[in-house]
Parts: C-alpha cells; sequence; structure tokens
C-alpha cells in the first residue's frame, strides 16, 4: 500500500478565491493511498517546501502530490525540496489546480470538483512511479552558430569570449547580413557600417571562432551537448588567402548580374567582391553567373589573376563536426513586393523595398547618396512611404507586424529631406508604433517638425503615369481622397523568415510559427530556446525585430549555449521512453514518429531507445499500435488510472 | 475404445477454409495417427443437436471448432458442444473474432435483411463471446506453421498447454516480416492495384495500409513474402484490445508526423482510406470495441 502525501496550495488568492482548498485537501486525505494531506497559503516557500520535507520523514511518505501552479513553474523547486528528505524526485508530481483550475474556471463549486479530480489523478500517478536517477552525459565544448548577421555574430563573439570554440556558419559569401547594406541606425543616426565592421573584425580574428561563410549546414544528427553537424561549404573558385583584391578578374568579367548586396539596383560580374568591407576579405565566382567554370570556360580571369588565386577545380567540401551547443540566427528576408500588385511592387522601378531605398541613400551605394529614380536616373523631389506594405494584412499577406518599420520609415524620411531639402516626402500609416528606447522621442521630432507629411490612411493603388507615379489613398483623419504625384514609392516591407527557415528548421528538429519564424519555447521565459534541448535561436530568425534586439538575443543564446558547454556534466531526465521486447515487433512507427530520432530498430527486430536522445515526450508510445513502448513513470496503467479517476470513478 | 484421445472437428458455418486449411496440413497425418475420430462435421448442417447430445458429456477430449456464431441456433450449438468437449480449440479467424462475417454487424439489422433476402438480425459473435475458449489457433485460414505448432503441442507433446494458449506469436507480424524501414511520413495512401509496391521496404513505410504492426504473427508473414499486406487475420497482438482502433491511431500518428501542421492536409489524408471499418476491421469488427451500429446513422 503506498504512502503518498498532498500538498495543496492557495497561491495566495489565485488558486484559493476560486477553489475551496481547504476542501481538497480534506477530501483527498480520505482518499486510498493517502496518508497525509494539508493545504497551504505558498507551497513553493521555504515553509512549504519545509512542510513537504517534514511530511517525507514523519509520514514515511513514498510519494508526494503539489496541487499548485503549472509543473513547469515550480515542479524542479518540489522535486529539490523532497530529494532533500529523502524522497526520489521522481515521486513527486504536480497537479496544475492553477492554470488548468482557478484561473479557467469561475463557479466554486465545479472548480474545486475538477481540482479534487485532478489532485486524484497525480496520486493514481505517483502510485506507479518508480524511482529513476537522472542520466549523467559527457559533451562536446564546441558551437555552431549559423547565420553571421549581427545576431549571430553577436553570439559567436560572446561564447568566443568564454573560451569556447566557436563555428561560424554564413550561407552568403561574407558575414554581416542585412544590417551591413543599412544607411545609418536609428535613433541616433550613426553609420550602420561602422558599428557593424568591428564586430565583424572582431568575429573574423578571434582565435576560437572558425569562419565558414558560403556554407550551409545540411544535416544535424545527435543530442544536446553532442551533435554531429554536417556543413557544406561550396567554392568560391578563389582562394581566400591568395586574393589581393585588385580587381583585375572582374574588370575582363564578361558577365553581369543585379548586385544582391545593392539590391539589384547596381550590377556585379560574375567574379566580384560581395562589399568593400566584406569579410572574408576575397573576391567570389558566382558559379550560376559564370560562363562556364565547366565544362567550357571562359576563363579570362584565370588568366589575369597575378597571383594565382583562382581555381575552377575548387569542389564543395563536406566539413563533419562536432558541437555541444547550437545557435540559430538566420535571420529575414523582405517579403517579395512582387505580392503587392495594387503598388507595382516588382514591376514599376520606381516602386522600391525599403531595404533599397537604404541603398540608395547610402553613401557609398549604387548612387553615392545622390537620389534618383532607378527608371531613369533623374533627381527624386517627391516620394511616398508606405507602412505596411505586405504586414499587418491578416488574410493577404501577413498578419503581423514588421515592428521596425515606423522607425525606419522616419528615419528614411528624414534622410530624404537631409539630403533634398526642397523635397517633398509623404508617409502614409496606419497608426506609427515605435517601440523602442528613444524611438518614440526620434520618430515624433519627424512628425512634429512637419517637413514631412505623414497622412493616416493606407495608399489604395500606385500608378505609373510615365514620368512620375500617382499614389491613391485616402487620409482617414480628414475623410478626403489622396491623390499625389510622386517620383519614388518606398514600400516598408514586411520582414519574413530567410529563405530556407523551414528546410532549416527541420533539419534541426526545432519548430516554427505559423508565420514562419522560429518558435521559441516559451514566449515570455524561454525567449531564445527551442523545444530541442541544446538549440537556440536568436534575432528576427525568431521574428521581427531591430538591431538592439536582435543582439541581445544573440548574447543570450550565447549564455544559454556557455551554461551547457561549461557545464562538467550533463543531466538528462530518466523519463524517456522504454520498450517492451515482449511486445516489440519492430513495425518501426515508433521510429519514423519520433520527433527526436532517438528510435531505430535494431538488427534484432526490436525498437531501442537511446536515453539521452529521448525527451519523453510519448508520441511513440501513443502511436506504437501494440501498447509495446511506454514513457517511464507514464505508462499506460497509469495514464488509464488517471483519466479514470478525473472522469470521476470511484477507487 | 482405445486409449486414444478423441477428437471432434466442427465448422458452424462460414467458407470451409478452416477445414481445407486442416486436411492440407502436412501435420495431418501425424495428428491422426494419434486420435480417435468423434465426429467431423465441416457444415454445421451434417450434425443436428441430437447427434451431439449423444456423446457423454466432457466424452470428446478435443474438439476444434470453426466458423462464427451468428445466430440463437449456433449459440445453442456451441453451448452444447462445450459441455461435450473437455478442450476447445478456437480455430480460425470466424471463431476466434468474427471473421470476415463480422463486418455484418457494421450493418442495421433491416438494411443488412435488405441486402441478404434472409429475415436474420446478422449479430455475429466470436465463439469466446457464448462459451469459455481454451485454445485459438488464429487465421483465415489457419496459416499452415501455426496449424504445426498446434498440433505439435496438443497432440503430439506429452505436456499439456496452458489454457489460453494462442498457437501464434504474441508479437506483431513485423517480427517476422524482414522487410527494410525507411523513416517516411504517410503523405498519402497508396493503393494496390493503381501502384505496385517495391517488396523489399515496409508497406506502411511506403504508404500502403497493412495490419502486420497490430496482427499476431506466427504465420511467417506469408501475405507480405508474396508482396501483399497483412490484413489481420490472425487478429490483435498481445495486449492489443482493438486491432483496427490500434492500426488506425498508429496510421494517424504517421500521417500527423509529416510535420508541417497542415491539418487540412492531415485529414484528406486520412479520409482517403478506403473502407476504413472494412480495411482496420476486416477479421475483428464482430470482436471489436465497434460492436454493432444500431441505426442507420441518419
Amino acid at each position: 500500500m503506498s504512502r503518498i502525501g498532498v500538498f495543496v496550495c492557495h497561491c495566495g488568492m489565485n488558486i484559493e478565491e476560486t477553489v475551496d482548498t481547504r476542501l481538497v485537501a480534506k477530501t483527498l486525505k480520505e482518499y486510498p493511498g493517502v496518508v497525509h494531506a494539508e493545504d497551504y497559503d505558498y507551497m513553493c516557500s521555504e515553509i512549504g517546501q519545509q512542510k513537504i520535507r517534514e511530511a517525507i520523514v514523519e509520514h514515511n511518505l513514498d510519494g508526494v502530490v503539489v496541487a499548485s501552479c503549472t509543473p513547469n513553474m515550480h515542479q524542479e523547486t518540489f522535486r529539490n525540496a523532497a530529494e532533500e528528505a529523502g524522497l526520489n524526485r521522481y515521486r513527486l508530481e504536480v497537479a496544475n489546480i492553477r492554470e488548468q483550475v482557478s484561473w479557467v474556471h469561475s463557479d466554486r463549486q465545479v472548480a474545486t470538483e475538477k481540482a479534487i479530480r485532478m489532485a486524484r489523478a497525480a496520486v493514481e500517478k505517483v502510485r506507479g512511479d518508480d524511482d529513476l536517477e537522472p542520466i549523467a552525459v559527457e559533451h562536446e565544448t564546441r558551437c555552431l552558430v549559423i547565420g553571421g548577421g549581427i545576431s549571430g555574430i553577436q553570439a559567436a563573439v560572446d561564447v568566443a569570449n568564454s573560451g569556447h570554440e566557436v563555428i561560424l556558419v554564413e550561407k552568403d559569401p561574407s558575414i554581416g547580413g542585412h544590417m551591413a547594406q543599412l544607411s545609418v541606425t536609428f535613433p541616433t543616426l550613426d553609420c550602420a557600417q561602422c558599428i557593424l565592421t568591428p564586430r565583424m573584425v572582431e568575429a573574423s580574428r578571434h582565435p576560437n571562432i572558425e569562419l565558414l561563410t558560403y556554407s550551409e549546414v545540411v544535416k544535424v544528427a545527435g543530442f544536446m551537448g553532442n551533435y554531429e553537424v554536417t556543413i557544406r561549404k561550396n567554392p568560391t573558385y578563389v582562394d581566400t588567402d591568395k586574393c589581393n583584391l585588385c580587381d583585375k578578374c572582374s574588370e575582363v568579367c564578361p558577365v553581369s548580374v543585379k548586385e544582391e548586396f545593392n539590391e539589384g539596383l547596381s550590377e556585379r560580374k560574375a567574379i566580384y567582391l560581395p562589399f568593400e568591407q566584406a569579410i572574408p576579405s576575397s573576391y567570389v565566382l558566382d558559379e550560376n553567373a559564370c560562363l562556364g567554370v565547366k565544362p567550357i570556360r571562359c576563363g579570362l580571369c584565370q588568366d589575369v589573376c597575378d597571383v594565382g588565386a583562382i581555381d575552377y577545380d575548387m569542389a564543395p567540401e563536406m566539413i563533419t563536426q562536432k558541437v555541444g551547443a547550437i545557435i540559430v540566427a538566420t535571420g529575414y528576408d523582405l517579403y517579395d513586393p512582387s505580392h503587392l500588385t495594387e503598388y507595382g511592387g516588382g514591376k514599376y522601378p520606381d516602386v522600391v523595398t525599403s531595404l533599397q531605398f537604404e541603398r540608395m541613400v547610402h553613401p557609398s551605394g549604387p548612387m553615392k547618396g545622390q537620389l534618383r529614380r532607378p527608371s531613369d536616373g533623374r533627381p527624386v523631389k517627391r516620394i511616398a512611404f508606405v507602412h505596411c506594405a505586405g504586414s499587418r494584412d491578416p488574410g493577404r499577406h501577413n498578419p503581423y507586424c514588421s515592428r521596425i518599420c515606423c522607425t525606419y520609415t522616419a528615419k528614411q524620411a528624414l534622410l530624404f529631406k537631409k539630403g533634398v531639402p526642397d523635397g517633398v516626402g509623404s508617409v502614409f500609416y496606419i497608426d506609427i508604433r515605435t517601440d523602442g528606447k528613444g524611438y518614440e522621442e526620434f520618430a515624433q521630432g519627424i512628425i512634429s517638425g512637419k517637413r514631412i507629411r505623414y497622412i493616416r490612411g493606407k495608399v489604395a493603388k500606385v500608378v505609373d503615369e510615365g514620368d512620375h507615379l500617382t499614389a491613391w489613398g485616402a487620409d482617414t483623419l480628414s475623410g478626403k481622397r489622396m491623390e499625389i504625384d510622386v517620383d519614388l514609392v518606398v514600400l516598408a516591407m514586411a520582414m519574413v523568415p530567410s529563405e530556407g527557415t523551414a528546410e532549416l528548421a527541420k533539419t534541426l528538429h526545432i519548430n516554427v510559427d505559423e508565420n514562419g519564424f522560429l518558435k521559441e519555447a516559451h514566449p515570455k521565459l524561454r525567449p531564445v530556446e527551442t523545444t530541442t534541448a541544446g538549440v537556440f535561436i536568436a534575432g528576427t530568425a525568431q521574428g521581427p525585430k531591430d538591431i538592439p534586439d536582435s543582439v541581445a538575443q544573440g548574447s543570450a543564446a550565447a549564455a544559454k549555449a556557455i551554461a551547457i558547454l561549461a557545464a562538467d556534466k550533463l543531466s538528462h531526465s530518466p523519463e524517456v521512453a522504454a520498450v517492451n521486447e515482449e511486445l516489440c515487433s519492430g513495425c518501426g512507427i515508433c521510429a519514423t514518429v519520433c520527433p527526436y530520432d532517438a528510435i531505430k530498430i535494431e538488427r534484432s527486430g526490436i525498437a531501442v531507445v537511446n536515453d539521452i536522445l529521448c525527451f519523453g515526450c510519448g508520441i511513440c508510445a501513443a502511436s506504437c499500435p501494440a501498447g509495446a513502448i511506454e514513457v517511464k513513470n507514464e505508462r499506460h496503467m497509469q495514464i488509464e488510472e488517471m483519466i479514470g479517476v478525473a472522469l470521476g470513478s470511484e477507487k | 475404445m482405445s486409449n486414444k484421445k478423441t477428437l471432434a472437428f466442427y465448422a458452424a458455418s462460414g467458407c470451409g477454409g478452416c477445414s481445407q486449411s486442416l486436411m492440407l496440413s502436412p501435420s495431418l497425418a501425424a495428428m491422426l495417427e494419434g486420435v480417435d475420430i468423434a465426429f467431423w462435421a465441416t457444415q454445421g448442417a451434417d450434425l443436428t443437436s441430437d447427434d451431439i447430445s449423444g456423446f457423454d458429456d466432457k466424452g470428446i477430449d478435443v474438439l476444434i471448432y470453426a466458423g462464427p456464431l451468428h445466430d440463437e441456433s449456433s449459440i445453442d450449438t456451441a453451448k452444447l458442444l462445450r459441455r461435450k468437449a473437455k478442450r476447445i480449440v478456437s480455430y480460425g479467424a470466424c471463431a476466434h473474432l468474427g471473421g470476415l462475417c463480422g463486418l455484418t454487424n457494421v450493418y442495421p439489422g433491416a438494411q443488412l435483411r435488405a441486402l441478404s433476402k434472409t429475415d436474420g438480425e446478422g449479430f455475429v459473435q466470436p465463439l469466446s463471446a457464448v462459451i469459455d475458449v481454451d485454445y485459438i489457433l488464429p487465421g483465415c485460414p489457419p496459416p499452415e506453421a501455426m496449424v504445426t505448432r498446434m498440433v505439435e503441442e496438443l497432440f503430439l507433446s506429452d505436456d499439456v498447454p496452458e489454457i489460453g494458449t494462442v498457437f501464434a506469436s504474441s508479437k506483431g507480424v513485423c517480427a517476422e516480416c524482414g522487410r527494410e524501414h525507411v523513416r517516411n511520413p504517410l503523405t498519402a495512401i497508396r493503393r494496390f492495384h493503381t501502384d505496385p509496391p517495391d517488396p523489399s521496404v515496409c508497406l506502411i513505410d511506403q504508404g500502403y495500409i497493412c495490419l502486420g504492426p497490430v496482427t499476431r504473427g506466427g504465420c511467417e508473414a506469408v501475405c507480405l513474402r508474396s508482396n501483399r499486406p497483412c490484413t489481420g487475420c490472425a487478429g490483435p497482438v498481445a495486449g492489443v484490445l482493438d486491432q483496427g482502433g490500434a492500426i488506425l491511431h498508429a496510421l494517424a500518428s504517421l500521417v500527423s508526423f509529416s510535420g508541417d501542421g497542415n491539418e487540412e492536409k492531415e485529414h484528406q489524408v486520412l479520409d482517403s482510406i478506403p473502407d476504413v471499418v472494412g480495411t482496420a476491421y476486416k477479421y475483428s469488427a464482430a470482436s471489436s470495441l465497434l460492436k454493432k451500429r444500431v441505426n442507420d446513422g441518419k
């Protein structure tokens, strides 16, 4: 016969207001197998924990149920207390009577009955619990950072500074990300590159950082502390160490294509330098644009290369590395403007994206900072800035707010007025959301300066009138229809997850949210963690955000990773799946559905669980058609008993 | 009278496959050598209640009973036979599970009567629903390997098999199948007549419905070796109550494994399973949690 203690928490009034906790404790005391039951104000307090410890000793308890808040909050607190009193920590269970009872019900009588049943169900679970011991795991001390934008760079540098080696993988030929394209940053208006490039240099020179640009993570196996990652390093056909940046290759190259760094506003050659401050500082041969690395080679670039840096036979390289933690900071792309047909996005050359505008006003951009119409090169005197282009438009485009557009549009309008003092800038907005430190003051300064016209309303349509564009819209404050002629339309494009985010998420066994951004483990309390232990997320890959937030997340993810890398040994929960060899026929369904790749069908024809990979999610147990696999301390029998009493069956 | 065991065979109704499976078994000769045959009724009609009543109670050592229970008279006969036999082997899928005939339970009575042009209620039950059964030999018809095992354990061995013995594996057919696993989500249901499967790879991994995981082995996976799916004739594996439910929830798990979270698509895949009851409960409808359809669902 079991000897179970039950503790019912009031959580101040959080639970007590809706649940008669005294009645819950009193009723549970009569329940078979329960030898002690009491209620208390705050079970998580030191006094509350002491009550658990004392009862375990006094009543020689072999199991404890705490009916309180969600186990996510205090299960560890209570389990530690139980362990201190000599009870195996896995014999303590939490019945969640706050989030699942008091906070979601108002009828005290019904809520109390539900709390009683949930506490009884937890007693049934405890009754079937076995003593378990945590599993100790050795681990790697190196970290993989995927994505070399500002967030990834920050994470890499922070981890490297803690004395751990970092592999920084970037799919483009240079690190730097979108920040390298920006003109100035709001609200301080300091040059983006001036603050970014020192970080880029630091990352590239850091003795603990191995930089792998033009590379992609293609495979990830393993588990927290022990990942094996396969990285494909794509050939740049130029030896980074030999290239002396003389530009001769680019001069002779006969192929011109749109230049990514300038968002297609200029052209580059097939062999090119990504941008002046690129790191690694080397030319790159774009094999898709090149007339033919093989089989027919034009060979002009190799002929003029004095230092023999060009090697047409360079092959993709597969690199396998073992790492203990992974930080994903793969950033964002702009929503494809061609979705915005009403604005002529992607069709009218003078309807540009916000990033194109950044390049246009950049002093070393394709227009050397002199604003000209991409179509005919005429100076730009009139601009319509359109907020929420593809954002906050559920059903048609993206439902979410891209967060930074209001503030950068204010900045862009300001830069326009600075460059073209007699220019006319009109900003169409839904409402102004400037949520960062100093952003509101910055934007309001620009708005109240009245040198820019802010119009509350959406642009309905942009018409190309040949020598100018006409933006049709409405001013919802005056109720007037607007029709304004402009030289340029700047779309504050929505941020979307960067290309390949979904595939990478699959490779890493992490989730994406309904908009395709990487999903955090908890929106409030675990913002840079994922549901896969040892994999962290940072920056705009997780959702639209500004530079300081991206940097902060980079540092946060680094801190989380360091905690793993610096640990002596990792501890893994023993609440993992176990196979009943008598029943398992090796059908492989569990191995297929396991989200952690923790189950293999061994040669013996039986499923075998790798305990360290298993997170006890129970998908295998639920899908096994033969009932041959169960999670320890979550066995079918326990679950059936729990369901039984939850539904009101009497013991 | 010799001191040989008395053996009787009784097939209540059904297709005759059970009788054939015994007749064609290479172990038949060995079995017959050690027994006196009381009767061998390949059709229930071969034997009247009076005939059966003529035997002493417990006068038959081993009775092999095949076929489903489908009406009052078959139930009465089964009860009578229980009195006369010391040990009863529930032989074949119909006696074991209700068998194919059990699918009639899916039809409400009126509809069934119209279909079958009879006036029966059409409630099929397995033998064990009405009388205690000592041994079970599953299969439709029982595969040779299992028949041999029964003969060896029941007739050729000095030890008496434990009551409740199932002359089959407690594990699923997969244990005997030997096909290769490729980890694959279920994104579409494939069918044999339009799209022949790879004979070396697990059928479920290829998108075909196969009841191997939920069905008792012991058959040496004969169907799979002929590149056909297991249709579940040996009934649920040990520890599973509802064979059809078990395979359906496994398929549902495999569909959601595709991972893109598109529930509508997942439903489409599951909705495309042809004849769900006839596929998942082909032999076990009468012994499943489904019981009987009581109205026409309108």
